[in-house]
């Protein structure tokens, strides 16, 4: 199934991109595809979004259908949904 | 907040367009102007947040914003003028919403929040609006407000995007459920147009107006996040974190009686 991950803020520099669309599995989460989303960009990208246990950076921010997904909840994914990944911002 | 008190003839000259928007009134009007908001840092954001408040009148503005105006102030920092270069930007801002509001009541100083002013500048407030460009001032903030039970609205922005929500301790998640720890990557000098932190600091002061006139639905539990690049504009419901290290213990609801 199709999943399209956007991102924001300085992920989305990072990236080059403001989005990506990736095939998953049927039953895969929301966690998931954000590890295999995690390995495209090089370690600039890679670092911003996970730590090295490949564990969400812990004020990383993620949301799918309008609702926050916090990482130690298992998200399943439905066909053609839109994540959202966004890094913490402070500028005034 | 205190009672409210009558309008006087002048405030209502001032005020009556705003005063026709329904649900808000002389009612909503008074309540701004017994309502004290702090705001911390007063540059593209806060200080167009500050602007908006004293337009809007409020009754009182607790200010914390160091050092002088510079000119990379001047893309962005709407407060600050050409002629204050060299001086302190907190006394640029302070003339500034005077001349726009003389009937503004200032409490200004020119230090950022740190340690030993947090706690003193958020018991002054009813409201509180954080503006800061680094985290460590906003969690201190957050743990401030969280401890005095002030409700406070977070915005932020990076680049071309934007980040508001508004925290009542105890209620919604405040800033360390969002954010647990210090982002290492955020850096201070950080990519921006003054259009944009304009923007989300006008979103900030309608919070503020709503949460002090109970006008609306603040982004209470909510985030909204724009991004001009594109002008997409979603909100979309956050949590409280298990054994948030700042407001686990919290249950107060600091708006109670609305
Ligand atoms: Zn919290």
């Amino acid at each position: 199934m199709k999943i399209t991950v956007r991102f924001s803020a300085q992920l989305r520099a990072a990236a080059g991109e403001a989005a990506r669309t990736v095939e998953a599995t049927e039953g895969a989460t929301v966690q998931e595809v954000i590890q295999e989303i995690a390995e495209l960009y090089g370690n600039g990208f890679r670092s911003l979004l996970l730590d090295s246990e490949a564990v969400l950076q812990p004020s990383v921010l993620v949301f799918a259908d309008g609702e926050q997904v916090l990482w130690d909840s298992p998200a399943p994914l439905r066909s053609d949904q839109t994540l959202i990944i966004t890094t913490p911002i402070a500028g005034g | 907040m205190s009672a409210s008190g009558p309008l006087n003839e002048a405030e209502r000259a001032v005020y009556e367009w705003q005063l026709d928007v329904p649900g808000f009134g002389e009612e909503g009007q008074s309540r701004l102007k017994e309502a004290s908001v702090l705001v911390s840092r007063l540059g593209g954001l806060g200080g167009v947040v500050a602007y908006e408040l004293a337009a809007a009148g409020i009754g009182r503005l607790v200010l914390a914003h160091g050092g002088e105006v510079v000119p990379s102030d001047l893309n962005r920092q709407l407060l600050m003028t050409h002629e204050w270069l060299g001086r302190p930007r907190i006394e640029c801002a302070t003339a500034r919403l005077l001349e726009l509001n003389p009937r503004l009541e200032i409490e200004a100083l020119g230090e950022n929040i740190n340690e030993g002013n947090a706690a003193r500048l958020v018991g002054e407030a009813d409201v509180i609006v954080d503006c800061a460009p680094l985290f460590a001032e906003r969690f201190l903030l957050n743990r401030e407000a969280v401890r005095q039970s002030k409700p406070m609205v977070e915005c932020a922005m990076y680049e071309l995007e934007a980040h508001v929500t508004t925290i009542l301790p105890g209620r919604t998640p405040c800033l360390a459920c969002l954010f647990p720890s210090d982002p290492p990557a955020w850096r201070r000098k950080f990519p921006v147009f003054g259009a944009v932190s304009g923007a989300v600091g006008c979103l900030a002061a309608m919070e503020a107006i709503k949460l002090i006139a109970s006008l609306g639905e603040p982004l209470l539990g909510r985030l909204l996040a724009f991004d001009t690049r594109s002008m997409a504009f979603h909100t979309a419901t956050i949590q409280r974190r298990a054994g948030c290290p700042v407001c686990g213990e919290a249950t107060g609801s600091p708006l109670g009686g609305g």
